[in-house]
């Protein structure tokens, strides 16, 4: 274990593997062919999360998603057999662009171009003068599939022709931590749509995966919330590895004031950073009834793990909200970024307004995120520096590059 | 204005913030915070502040997606009141210095309810 690894506060499971200390070079952001690497091995290979089983609930149900890096628009689909499935949208006749809503329920895929039609198991059904056509197979020439398959009501998707792992064998250890998290307790969502940001994907990723900065840029709207006179500078409280994957863990500080309105609102919705209350200690009695392996290290006044499911996805796992921060490279400066933050349906006007504001502070401190990142690149490419200095706490950060770099150098899936 | 839906009557002292404050969605109330001065945040806060519990006791009692206008407006009213709150008691001003221009994200709620 490198020196570097020390810290004064956060635990370090025994598991994870020694990642050294030694600077990170800036490169990764910059090098066109390592984004080529990342475009071909990593989101070319691996399992991406690109949706909740919740929000396509009904057999007809889609969603169109884009995957710029992939150059491609995914359609998923909940079948009429009730399984979920993807596909280019792609038509099979002159490639045109099939569905061009983004989400809806149908029966039939029709090409706005030809009127070539599809049905929600990508089976082409409808062809127009198709007695004009030679030897034209339908069976044959459905919508293209993409690997596709659920973990906790998570739809992952695999470009690649024959994925080298099932998606269980893909997640390994982070699906025994997260088999039994109460996800589908989580049906209702807020959406933030960020769309484009002008940086790297993984200098956006690296600031949803350290708590430093906490302290600094989001001093304003998290101050002291995952502080405490035994972690008085706000360091995470645990880090675990799952191979590519990863969670860090924090806890919240029991004396955090709150204004009347906040206090309020706590009395009817928990968030992240809620001490107590009878909302909260239904949640971690849900969570804990569940055996969840969620809070590896065991925190005493924990209040969420922050998972990373390699790539490209950060869960922010609460007892009472899934969270996901999801971050889909376009090119190697630009970067497309989405919130989903799933929550058990309100019942009540109350239960709503006690989400309105925390989701409210949540909002602003992620947006608080997207001119740093900004800045970081333009200053980046400047060709100033050539290294990173990362403390003990940005861990997480370090891990993330040790495995990008593996599989952009095609060792990746022989974890 | 006999068209514009009011406030129930219990509450109609909050008449006079409705027009500005009840707006139907996220993305404009935060619109509405970014842009008003810090002491007609402060003047709405201070309305709603002792209102609200009971304000929120009188939605309860009606079923969440199905309120009536009168109910819908002060539903809005009091969605507004956190978002102002966030102003008044964590940021201490109408904006947070680094925030981006609110026309770049929006938000989106489903099954939340209202």
């Amino acid at each position: 274990m490198g020196e570097i690894m020390a810290s004064s506060f956060m635990r370090i499971d025994p598991d994870v593997p020694d990642l050294g200390n030694a600077p990170l070079p800036v490169s990764p952001y910059l090098c066109q062919d390592f984004f080529e690497g990342e475009r071909e091995h990593i989101f070319g290979q691996v399992w991406l999360n690109i949706a909740r089983g919740c929000e396509i609930p009904a057999p007809g149900d889609f969603i169109v998603r884009p995957v710029e890096i992939r150059n491609a628009a995914v359609i998923i689909v909940r079948g009429q057999d009730g399984v979920v499935r993807a596909f280019h949208n792609v038509c099979s006749h002159r490639a045109a662009k099939v569905e061009w809503r983004q989400c809806g329920n149908t029966k039939l895929f029709t090409c706005p171009y030809h009127a070539w039609s599809y049905d929600t198991q990508g089976q082409l059904r409808g062809v127009p003068s198709e007695d004009n056509f030679v030897n034209l197979d339908k069976h044959t020439n459905g919508l293209t599939p993409i690997a596709c398959d659920t973990w906790n009501d998570l739809v992952f998707i695999n470009f690649a022709p024959q994925p080298a792992q099932p998606l269980r064998q893909y997640l390994g250890a982070l699906a025994d931590y997260g088999d039994d998290y109460p996800m589908q307790d989580f049906d209702a969502w807020v959406n933030v749509d960020v769309g484009v940001v002008n940086c790297n994907w993984k200098i956006f990723l690296d600031a949803f995966q350290e708590v430093y900065h906490l302290n600094a840029l989001h001093r304003q709207t998290l101050t002291d919330t995952f502080k405490w006179p035994d972690n008085p500078h706000g360091e995470p409280a645990y880090f675990k590895t799952f191979g590519p994957h990863r969670t860090i863990s924090l806890g919240y500080n029991p004396a955090q004031r709150s204004g009347p309105m906040a206090e309020l609102a706590q009395r009817y919705a928990t968030d992240i950073t809620s001490t107590g209350g009878r909302a909260l200690s239904d949640a971690r009695f849900n969570l804990d009834s569940h055996r969840s392996g969620v809070n590896p290290g065991g925190i005493d006044n924990w209040a969420l793990d922050v998972t990373t499911i390699f790539p490209n996805v950060v869960w922010l796992v609460g007892a009472d909200s899934a969270v996901f921060h999801k971050i889909w490279p376009i090119d190697r400066s630009h970067t497309r970024y989405e919130n989903y933050s799933f929550y058990r349906k309100p019942s009540k006007a109350s239960e709503r307004f006690g989400r309105e504001m925390s989701f409210g502070l949540f909002r602003d401190t992620i947006v608080e995120d997207i001119l740093n990142t900004e800045f970081n690149q333009q200053a980046l490419l400047s060709g100033a520096k050539q290294h990173f200095h990362l403390q003990s706490t940005e861990v997480s950060v370090r891990h993330h590059h040790h495995h990008v770099a593996r599989y952009v150098r095609g060792a990746g899936s022989h974890a | 204005m006999l068209d514009q839906p009011q406030l129930p009557a219990a509450f109609c002292e909050l008449e006079v913030f409705a027009a500005s404050w009840a707006l139907p969605n996220s993305d404009a109330r935060l619109h509405k915070r970014m842009t008003t001065s810090m002491a007609d945040i402060q003047a709405f806060y201070d309305a709603m502040l002792p209102v609200t519990e009971q304000a929120l006791a009188h939605l309860d009692k009606f079923e969440l997606n199905a309120l009536p206008p009168a109910e819908t407006l002060l539903f809005h009213l009091v969605l507004a009141g956190a978002e102002a709150a966030l102003a008044v008691e964590v940021y201490r001003a109408p904006r947070l210095p680094l925030a981006p221009s609110e026309s770049r994200f929006k938000v989106t709620h489903v099954h939340m309810g209202g």
